[in-house]
């Protein structure tokens, strides 16, 4: 599909002159249509008057022509019979029918013939001999140019030695004529449409054009292209507005809140996998689909509570919104990288209000169609090498939606998030859009997001110890989950575990050993790829291993947990929790899905 | 970074979703049209001239007869045509009152029979040894789509070969008026497609035809303008 678009897009390159003035010479042509072009609008009829032969000739006068001749024809012209003596296919001998001499056709009697073919307003302005002209392509011999004085600047050409009236030109004949020569690539003026040119531009359109169905086919068949002229009203609730939207019926709650700029989560693009498209349709008749009977709860389902991505447009019932959500657009202002494949992005909020959200909570990116390159222009001496391996090669990618979990406490004057880069996958062609595009900002760029969205928040049991676990990007809600913690009233009791695989990449260690320095809350960072010779001494191994060995010796059910970080790490952990018997009310997690 | 050609690819999908499968049967058409040279559509090897050169002294009806017979005559033509097994020397005729085949000498008429037909034709005919003739046919209030029903009445005589080549002629004089055969017919239809005139397959002027390519001057817009942005962009995006 990557390379048919690309062939189609090289060969248009080739081949679209070509086709814009086969269309622009067609537009002529059916603006003029066939007279028009031939000149012919002030063609008059042809003179039939019956032959008149006294005078004449006897035609076994003429013997001695006839020698290989196998047509003879005697024919009125200018009122005189005319004797044409045909040898071969179309070789022709004109005589003049009361002498038996050669046919000769005299300057008036040229605008005699002229005028009697012709059938237009105005008056013979000028008459020239001539012995050759390009208006006639394929012409020889002398002829008179006959001239009228009318608005198509009409010209007769009127052969000498036949007398034949060979044909009229006029100026929409000459537009036509150079029409022909680009809609046959002819600039001979011979309107021959088989020559060689012509013939590979025919074959390269012939591909670029099929090339085109191709394309257009398997877009319709992706179901990319749909297309419903029904269209349905839905009433949407958001916060305390109501909005009446009108979608086309085939579309999902998600793509038409999506496409109305409302505010909506999603993590998996509409697939049904990541649960956070949540809306309230209050439309009891709507079904429960696999997908929600495994990422809602009960009590969500008895609420009314569905996935938008999983129903098309409800035919009644109201679609409630369950975030407080908006569109704010944001100024990055800072980009660092804080591991080697990790950057600290900041943003200043363009918008007048700023987003009001909770510590653990995320927006959602609208990811432009553009241009990547694989390798940011930035990348600090110390990580080149983590980098080497990654290609420096420009993508191009469509508009997507990424989340992002805000890394900073509520209130805080910008936006700051973590953002871990995603490198080509086994079996993918390209690294990951949202971050390849994001580590590409530079200050002064904008985005625009959506949210703030998530349930990835801090717990009301009051005698808990906060207890937050995770790795890598997962940092990002848990450093902004105990921010706000600290800034509570009266802080409850805060451990946080953090995995990582090497030194490198323990973001943010300084901030968190003050904190732990200043006893605000243990820190432990646990490292899996400690090596032998850089100075370790904390935890190695995985960071559920060291969770698992610290919970043994204290209270399990008097703490509440926040989980998040890769995929293994947060499955193991899960496990784990549960393994000891930890109750589902006191384990919140947040899953990146990657 | 922001970069907007979504509109245009929008547009650009559902052009070519109306005028896309016109641009690829105006593809197809022309390159048919292009690729088969003319002068093999116009069956020009098919055949020959059939009459032959006239005798060094005809010694026929002089002209002042044939004017008295025949006053109306406009034009008057002496051909050396196959007639009844054999050629003779004829006055060909334009009269006010259409065509007339007549005999050099006496100026009786002379009609075409069937077999004579059938000998004309064959004597047109270039592969002599090949002339199978399955079928001859006097139009008279008919013609087929391949025909100008201003020729009739017409004879078509149609032969057994690689195109179904088919030859008309002339009821009244035998001349051979128009040549048919399977390649001509082909780009009839891709003609009638690239004109996209269905019923008469001469009319270009239809408002449909005018519509597909005004529209098309859109198409190819929206079509440039991704070209621009997909081709030239990229090094200009990324600073
Ligand atoms: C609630 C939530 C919060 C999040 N918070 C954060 C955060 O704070 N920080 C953070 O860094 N991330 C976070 N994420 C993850 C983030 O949203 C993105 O999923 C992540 O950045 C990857 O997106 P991407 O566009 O870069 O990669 P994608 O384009 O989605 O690609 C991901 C990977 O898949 C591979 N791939 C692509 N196509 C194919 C294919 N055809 N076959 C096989 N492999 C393929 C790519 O090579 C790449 O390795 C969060 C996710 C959620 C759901
Ligand atoms: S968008 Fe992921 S489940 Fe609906």
């Amino acid at each position: 599909m990557k390379f048919l678009q690309w062939l189609h897009r090289w060969t248009s390159l080739i081949i679209l002159l070509q086709v814009f003035l086969w269309t622009l010479s067609a537009a002529w042509f059916t603006i003029m249509d066939h007279d028009g072009m031939k000149a012919h609008q002030y063609m008059a009829h042809g003179d039939h008057s019956m032959l008149n032969t006294t005078d004449m000739v006897d035609l076994n006068q003429f013997e001695h022509h006839f020698t290989d001749a196998s047509l003879v024809r005697v024919q009125l012209v200018d009122g005189i019979p005319q004797v044409v003596v045909r040898y071969g296919e179309d070789e022709y001998e004109y005589l003049h029918g009361l002498t038996g001499l050669p046919w000769q056709t005299g300057e008036a009697m040229a605008t005699r013939l002229a005028q009697a073919s012709y059938s237009g307003p105005g008056d013979v302005k000028r008459i020239t001999a001539i012995e050759e002209t390009w208006e006639l392509h394929g012409w020889k011999g002398s002829a008179w140019k006959v001239e009228f004085g009318d608005d198509l600047n009409t010209r007769v050409y009127v052969d000498e030695n036949s007398g034949t009236v060979i044909d009229h030109r006029n100026t929409p004949w000459v537009i036509s004529d150079w029409a022909f020569r680009l809609h046959f690539i002819d600039y001979t003026g011979g309107r021959n449409f088989n020559n060689l040119v012509i013939i590979t531009a025919a074959v390269v359109t012939l591909w670029f054009a099929l090339s085109g169905l191709i394309l257009l086919i398997k877009l319709l068949g992706s179901g990319e292209m749909r297309w419903s002229w029904r269209k349905v009203p839905m009433r949407t609730q958001a916060g305390d507005s109501e909005v009446n939207l009108v979608t086309p019926k085939h579309r999902t709650i998600l793509q038409t809140l999506q496409s109305n700029e409302l505010p909506i989560g999603s993590g998996c693009g509409g697939g049904g996998t990541c649960g956070l498209c949540k809306v309230r349709v209050e439309d009891e008749s709507l079904p429960v689909t696999d997908a929600e009977s495994e990422l809602l709860s009960q009590e969500e389902l008895a609420q009314g509570i569905r996935l938008a991505c999983r129903h098309k447009t409800p035919t009644k019932g109201k679609v409630v919104l369950q975030d407080n959500a908006a569109r704010y657009e944001l100024e990055l202002t800072s980009s660092r990288f804080i591991t080697p494949l990790m950057k600290e992005l900041k943003f200043s909020v363009v918008t007048d209000e700023h987003p009001e959200f909770k510590a653990g909570q995320y927006v959602q990116f609208l990811i432009p169609e553009a241009v990547s390159r694989a390798r940011p222009d930035d990348i600090p001496e110390p990580y080149h090498g983590v980098w080497e391996s990654i290609a420096e090669v420009e993508f191009e990618h469509s508009e997507v939606r990424r989340n992002y979990s805000m890394a900073v406490r509520p209130g805080a004057e910008e936006l700051v998030f973590n953002v871990r880069y995603q490198p080509t996958a086994d079996g993918a062609k390209v690294p990951g859009v949202g971050s390849t595009y994001l580590f590409n900002l530079k200050p002064g760029d904008n985005v625009v997001v959506e949210g703030p969205f998530g349930e990835f928040v801090r717990t009301d049991n009051e005698q808990h110890v906060q207890c937050f676990i995770g790795g890598g990007a997962g940092m990002a809600p848990l450093r902004s989950l105990i921010q706000e913690e600290l800034e509570s009233e009266s802080p409850r009791k805060i451990e946080f575990f953090y995995g990582a695989r090497s030194k490198q990449e323990l973001c943010y260690a300084d901030e968190f050993e003050e904190l732990a320095e200043q006893g605000k809350l243990l820190f432990t960072p646990v490292l899996s790829e400690a090596t032998s010779h850089c100075d370790w001494d904390g935890p190695k191994g995985f960071v559920h291993q060291t969770v698992e060995n610290y919970l043994k010796d204290v209270d399990v059910l008097s703490r509440d947990y926040y989980v998040c970080g890769p995929p293994a790490m947060l499955a193991e952990t899960l496990k784990l929790l549960k393994s000891m018997g930890v109750p589902d009310s006191q384990i919140r997690f947040d899953d990146f899905g990657n | 970074m922001k970069q907007r050609s979504g509109t245009y690819r929008v547009w650009h999908r559902w052009l070519s979703l109306v005028l896309g499968v016109q641009m690829v049967i105006w593809a197809i058409s022309g390159a048919y049209m292009v690729i088969v040279q003319l002068p093999f559509i116009h069956g020009v090897h098919l055949t020959q001239e059939s009459d032959q050169k006239l005798p060094v002294n005809p010694g026929a009806a002089s002209l002042a007869e044939v004017t008295e017979k025949f006053p109306h005559t406009t034009e008057a033509e002496l051909v050396n045509r196959l007639v009844n097994g054999e050629y003779r020397l004829l006055w060909q005729l334009r009269t006010h009152f259409g065509d007339r085949l007549v005999d050099a000498n006496t100026l009786e008429p002379v009609v075409l029979g069937k077999s004579d037909i059938r000998a004309l034709a064959e004597s047109y005919y270039a592969f002599k040894e090949e002339a199978r003739i399955t079928n001859i046919e006097l139009l008279t209030t008919e013609a087929p789509s391949e025909l100008n029903p201003a020729h009739l009445p017409i004879w078509r005589i149609d032969f057994d070969d690689f195109g179904r080549t088919a030859l008309y002629l002339d009821q009244t004089t035998g001349e051979m008026k128009v040549r048919r055969h399977d390649f001509w017919r082909g780009f009839d239809i891709m003609w009638m497609l690239h004109i996209m005139d269905y019923k008469d397959r001469v009319d270009i002027t239809t408002w449909w035809l005018r519509i597909f390519i005004f529209g098309t001057f859109g198409f190819i817009f929206t079509g440039i303008v991704l070209l621009i942005q997909t081709l030239f962009s990229s090094r200009r995006k990324l600073r």
